[in-house]
C-alpha cells in the first residue's frame, strides 16, 4: 500500500511524498518534485556572462539575491577578478536582507500557524494579529534590504560582476542602521515563541556550511577542515523525483540555519551568540525540526550584522567604484548561504566569457536525503499510533521545517 | 458595491513563485477582504488543493508538463476571467527554449533514466488556453495587479500598455545607460510600466516586461544601435531572447540588419 501525502501546502512550490507500507510496516518514503524542470543550467552555456547573473536569480523568487550572489562570485573567480571589502559587505547586506524577508515569511507565516493549530496564517491572524504584523513588518524590512541593494524586492538585477549599478546613499545607510536597532525586540520575541516546540523527525549527523557567515571560499563540515564541493558531496539523480539527491560520505546532511549556528556560532554577533548559548543544549541534539528556532536566532544575528555593516560602511564613506572585468578562460565556484542552506554556482568560461559549463546545488536539493530520511522516521513512529489525517498533518510540519524551496530543488543536475 | 464578494483563485505552474509572492506581500491587500475572497491559493492555505468556480483566476508559470496543460483547462472552464501573470506565463520565461528538442535536454539532464514525468518545452499560457488579460513582468509591480484587480471590481477592464520603458526613462531623468555607455538597455523595445526600475539603477533593462507588440517593438533598430556599439548578431538576439524566446518576428528582423550589410 502506498500512501500519499498531498501535495505540500506552505511551503514554496510543488511537492509531494509517497509513504510505503508493506506488510502493516512503513517501508520507505520517496519525496517526489513534480514540478517541471527549467533547465537553468543548460539555459546559461554559450551564453555571454554578463546575462547570466539575471537569468539564474529567477530560479527562485525567495532567495533570488543569493543566486544572484553565488552567481556572480563564480563569475569573478573563474576570472580572477577580486573586489574590495565594501562591495562584499554590501552584498553580505543583501543577503541578510534576503535572510531577514525569508525567515520572517517562513516563522510567521507558515510555521507559527502549526504552533498554535491553525490550518493558516490569514485564518491565525483573528486571534493573532498582532503577531502577524511583526512577521509582516520584518519581512518587509528584509525586503526594503533587498530592494536597495538588489535592485527590486524580486528579482533585481543591481548585482554585478565587479560590484553595482547602484550603490546606496548615506541616508539609506543610516535608515538601516536605526531601523535594525529597533527591530530587534520583535526578533527576539520570535526565538521565544519559536522555542517552545519540541523535537520531531530525525537528527542529523552531518551538518555543511560555507566557511564564512553567509558567503564563503569553500564548504565546511563538523571537522571544520575547508573543502570544495566536489570532493565530498556526491549528486545521485532518482527514478521518482525531478530534483537530485546529494549524500556526504553516503550519508545524508543538513544544510541551512540551524547547520550554520552549529558549525560557526563563534561568528555569531554579542546576542545571537548568547541565545545560541541560551539554547545550544536543546540545538545541539541536532533535530532537524530545531530549524525553526535555530531560524529565530538568526533574525537576531541578522539584524545586529546589519547594523555593523551600515554602521562600518558609512565610517568610512561609500567609494561607489566597481572593479573592471576582464573575461578570461577559467573555472569558479560561488558559495553562498542562501536563507535555507548552502547554494553553489560553478562555472567554467572561455576566453570571451561565455559559459562553457554550470553546475548550480541547491539547498534542497542538497536536504533531500535528509528530509526523507526525517520523513521516514516520523512516519514510522506515527503509523498505526494516530489516524491518517493526523498523520499527514505531523508529516507536513515535518517537511516544513526544513524550510524547502521546491522551485530551488529543480535542478537540473549537471552533465 | 455588490453584496457578493468577488472569489479570487492564484494558481501556479512552472514557475520561481515570484508573482505570488509579489501577490503576497502587498498590505494593499487586505484592503480587498472587504469585497474579495481568495478561494484558492495554495503557497498560503492548507485545504485550497482543488480547482474551485471562480471570477478571476490569476495564472502564473509556464506550461511545461502535461499536468499543467490539464490544470489550466480546467482553470479555464471553471473561472470568469483568466489572467496571465508574469514573464512566465506570458511570453514562456526564462526556461523557454525554442532552439533545441526537448529530448536531448532531458538526456543531457537526466540520462537515459526514466523519470516518471512528461515534459513539455515551457509555453506561454495562451498556447493552451483563452487568456482573458496578461499582467508583464518577472515579476509584475504590485501596481500592475492593484490596477487590474481595481478596475475589475468597478465592472471595467484594464488596458495594456502599448509604450516603452525608455519613455519613463527619459522622464525619470535617468542617464541613458545605452547612449551614454553603450550597454546592451532593452528599454527600446519593452513594455513600459515598471517606472525604468533599472535604468534608475544604473542598469541596462533586460527586457522582464516583453517586448511591445510586434508590430510596434522595433527588434530591427535597435538592433541596427546595437551593431554600431559592437555587438554580435548572436549576442543580440540571445539578449533580446530572454524574455521574448517565443516572439515571432524577433529573430527575422535582427536577422534583417545584419543581412542588408552584406549586399
Ligand atoms: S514571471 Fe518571473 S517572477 Fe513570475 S514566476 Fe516567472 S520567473 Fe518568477
Ligand atoms: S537607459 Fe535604456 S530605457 Fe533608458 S532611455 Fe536609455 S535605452 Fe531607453
Ligand atoms: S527596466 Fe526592464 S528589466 Fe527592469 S523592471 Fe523594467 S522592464 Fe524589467
Amino acid at each position: 500500500m502506498i500512501i500519499e501525502l498531498r501535495e505540500f501546502t506552505r511551503v514554496e512550490g510543488n511537492g509531494k511524498a509517497e509513504i510505503v507500507i508493506e506488510d502493516g510496516e512503513v517501508k520507505d518514503v520517496r519525496l517526489k518534485i513534480i514540478e517541471g524542470p527549467r533547465f537553468f543550467e543548460l539555459l546559461t552555456i554559450g551564453r555571454h556572462y554578463y546575462d547570466v547573473p539575471d537569468i539564474e536569480a529567477r530560479i527562485c523568487a525567495i532567495c533570488y539575491l543569493a543566486h544572484s550572489v553565488a552567481s556572480v562570485m563564480g563569475i569573478e573567480r573563474a576570472f580572477g577578478v577580486e573586489v574590495p571589502e565594501e562591495i562584499t559587505l554590501l552584498r553580505e547586506l543583501g543577503l541578510i536582507g534576503e535572510l531577514l524577508e525569508s525567515h520572517a515569511l517562513h516563522l510567521y507565516l507558515l510555521v507559527a500557524p502549526d504552533v498554535f493549530g491553525y490550518p493558516d496564517a490569514i485564518r491565525m491572524a483573528s486571534k493573532h494579529g498582532e503577531l502577524v504584523k511583526e512577521g509582516i513588518a520584518l519581512k518587509a524590512f528584509g525586503n526594503r534590504i533587498r530592494e536597495l541593494i538588489g535592485g527590486r524586492e524580486i528579482h533585481g538585477i543591481n548585482v554585478k560582476p565587479g560590484g553595482f549599478g547602484r550603490y546606496p546613499t548615506t541616508e539609506e545607510l543610516e535608515a538601516i542602521e536605526r531601523e535594525s536597532a529597533a527591530f530587534l525586540r520583535l526578533a527576539k520575541r520570535a526565538v521565544r515563541l519559536f522555542a517552545s516546540l519540541g523535537p520531531y523527525g530525525e537528527k542529523a549527523e552531518h551538518f555543511l556550511a560555507t566557511d564564512n557567515y553567509l558567503w564563503g571560499e569553500k564548504l565546511i563540515a563538523e571537522d571544520k577542515e575547508s573543502f570544495h564541493y566536489a570532493e565530498r558531496i556526491e549528486e545521485r539523480s532518482l527514478v521518482y523525483s525531478f530534483a537530485k539527491q546529494s549524500l556526504y560520505g553516503g550519508e545524508p546532511f543538513f544544510v541551512g540555519s540551524l547547520a550554520r549556528l552549529l558549525l560557526k556560532g563563534e561568528q555569531l554577533t554579542p546576542e545571537a551568540k548568547r541565545l545560541l548559548e541560551e539554547h545550544r543544549e536543546k540545538l545541539s541534539t541536532g533535530y532537524v525540526s530545531y530549524n525553526n528556532l535555530a531560524q529565530a536566532i538568526e533574525l537576531v544575528y541578522a539584524l545586529e550584522r546589519a547594523g555593523e555593516i551600515a554602521k562600518t560602511l558609512l565610517d568610512r564613506g561609500i567609494s561607489g567604484e566597481n572593479v573592471p572585468v576582464e573575461p578570461k578562460e577559467g573555472e569558479g565556484i560561488g558559495y553562498v548561504e542562501a536563507p535555507r542552506g548552502v547554494l553553489i554556482h560553478h562555472y567554467r568560461t572561455d576566453s570571451d566569457g561565455k559559459i562553457a559549463y554550470s553546475n548550480i546545488i541547491t539547498p534542497t536539493a542538497l536536504n533531500h536525503a535528509m528530509i526523507e530520511v526525517s520523513l521516514l522516521k516520523e512516519a514510522r513512529a506515527l503509523y498505526g499510533e494516530v489516524d491518517e489525517g493526523e498523520m499527514v498533518q505531523r508529516l507536513e510540519e515535518t517537511v516544513r521545517a526544513f524550510d524547502p524551496c521546491i522551485s530551488c530543488s529543480v535542478h537540473l543536475v549537471k552533465f | 458595491m455588490s453584496e457578493k464578494k468577488i472569489r479570487i483563485g492564484f494558481y501556479a505552474l512552472t514557475s520561481c513563485y515570484g508573482c505570488q509572492l509579489q501577490f503576497a506581500m502587498m498590505d494593499e491587500i487586505l484592503q480587498l477582504i472587504p469585497n474579495a475572497e481568495i478561494v484558492c491559493w495554495y503557497m498560503l492555505e492548507r485545504d485550497s488543493k482543488e480547482v474551485e468556480p471562480v471570477d478571476i483566476a490569476f495564472i502564473e508559470g509556464s506550461v511545461s508538463t502535461e499536468e499543467e496543460v490539464e490544470l489550466v483547462k480546467e482553470v479555464r472552464e471553471k473561472s470568469k476571467i483568466v489572467v496571465a501573470v508574469g514573464a512566465c506565463a506570458t511570453q514562456g520565461g526564462v526556461q523557454s527554449w525554442t532552439d533545441k528538442p526537448l529530448d536531448e535536454l532531458w538526456k543531457t539532464v537526466y540520462g537515459d533514466g526514466k523519470v516518471k514525468f512528461q515534459p513539455r518545452m515551457a509555453k506561454p499560457v495562451e498556447e493552451y488556453i483563452k487568456v482573458d488579460y496578461r499582467l508583464y513582468g518577472c515579476p509584475p509591480e504590485k501596481r500592475d495587479f492593484l490596477y487590474a484587480i481595481g478596475t475589475f471590481l468597478v465592472g471595467s477592464w484594464p488596458e495594456d500598455i502599448d509604450y516603452p520603458v525608455c519613455l519613463e526613462c527619459r522622464l525619470r531623468g535617468n542617464t541613458c545607460v545605452l547612449i551614454e555607455r553603450g550597454e546592451p538597455c532593452l528599454g527600446p523595445i519593452t513594455r513600459a510600466g515598471c517606472d525604468a526600475r533599472c535604468p534608475a539603477f544604473n542598469v541596462a533593462c533586460i527586457g522582464c516586461r516583453g517586448a511591445i507588440g510586434y508590430d510596434v517593438a522595433w527588434f530591427d533598430s535597435l538592433a541596427k544601435t546595437f551593431k554600431e556599439k559592437g555587438y554580435t548578431k548572436e549576442e543580440i538576439i540571445e539578449r533580446m531572447k530572454i524574455f521574448n524566446a517565443h516572439n515571432p518576428k524577433l529573430e527575422e528582423m535582427v536577422n534583417k540588419i545584419f543581412q542588408e550589410v552584406k549586399e
